[in-house]
């Protein structure tokens, strides 16, 4: 059976999810950084309740993939580091969101 | 598993910076300052309705000392969150602009004269006017407080027309404009004081990444 012959309402698409988006807490960054454009570290540790180290570390594995940048910027005369989601964060965000609708949205009770 | 709903994450997002009660200091005293401005027959008061466009200003000087160190800080630009909110806030306003419309021609067609309708409808109109802008962000950024205060102002206003039948319509105006100007006041310092006490401020490492 080759990608996209399954059966309607098959899990296999699960599969193929991306793993970096699919983590609870990645997912959480994420989905605050698309509703932004652009938010310093205590928002999104605020917004999410992630301690800072752990935010840190899910930051790291994103930035490494290329789904969100940190910058330090002056926002008005005030020096911030700033997170965003990149482009491509963006597209895998909403691929993600595409896929998991996809295959959960319209799943039996 | 549902879609993740980002309409209700931003405008969630939206309102934690919306609890500090800035923007009800600002406005409060701007009107209770309005009001004592009329009361007194000030020469300043042409130029009041000129002071909303200082608020603004105020205001993200505010943010800048007071919120951002304490909650982060965050730029919202123009996403699609505002999308739900925005039609709800403009059917808000568009009731409101209909019973302002619908009140005004009342008045004209009652013929009940100048002095009546002034100190009797024109506080209502008044209240109308001051409960739109609540009302419309109540409904943009899901701030619940801001019906309430939509609520208040209306209430004050029909209020109004029981107050010394011998006032004239300013006084009775300038009354309102005290009255609604300093309970926003109270209420959004009370706000402040929590804020600060919920909030203490961060470390400037807390803004950055932990790395």
């Amino acid at each position: 059976m080759t990608p996209g012959d399954e059966p309607k309402g098959s899990a296999r698409p699960i599969a193929g999810l991306d793993r970096i988006v699919h983590e609870p807490a990645r997912l959480m960054i994420l989905a605050v950084l698309s509703v932004v454009e652009s938010a310093d570290f205590l928002f999104i540790v605020r917004q999410t309740g992630l301690t800072r180290g752990n935010l840190s570390a899910h930051m790291s594995k994103l930035e490494a993939a290329g789904y969100v940048e940190i910058r330090k910027e002056f926002v008005e005369k005030i020096p911030r580091t700033l997170l965003r989601l990149t482009p491509k964060g963006r597209e895998a965000f909403d691929e993600y969101r595409r896929k998991i609708t996809a295959a959960l949205g319209k799943a039996p009770a | 598993m549902p879609d993740l709903d980002l309409k209700t994450i931003r405008r969630r997002a939206m309102r934690s910076l919306l609890e500090d009660g800035i923007l009800e200091i600002l406005f409060g005293a701007y009107l209770l300052a309005w009001g004592v401005a009329l009361d007194a027959g000030s020469r300043a008061l042409p130029y009041f309705p000129f002071g909303l466009v200082v608020i603004p200003g105020l205001l993200r000087a505010a943010q800048k000392r007071f919120v951002y160190p304490r909650v982060g800080y965050a730029d919202f630009g123009e996403g699609d969150g505002r999308r739900g909110g925005g039609r709800s806030a403009r059917i808000a306003a568009m009731l409101i602009g209909v019973s302002i419309a619908a009140l005004a021609v009342w008045i004209w067609r009652a013929g009940i004269g100048f002095e009546a309708w002034s100190t009797r409808m024109l506080p209502v109109l008044v209240g109308l006017l001051l409960a739109f802008g609540p009302v419309v962000f109540a409904f943009k950024y899901g701030v619940a407080r801001w019906h309430a205060l939509g609520a208040l102002f209306v209430a004050i206003a029909f209020a109004m027309r029981y107050m010394n039948p011998r006032w004239s319509y300013l006084d009775v105006i300038a009354a309102q404009l005290m009255v609604s100007g300093g309970m926003l006041l109270v209420a959004g310092l009370a706000l402040f004081v929590l804020f600060l006490r919920r909030y203490p401020v961060q470390t400037a490492e807390a803004h950055d990444d932990a790395r």
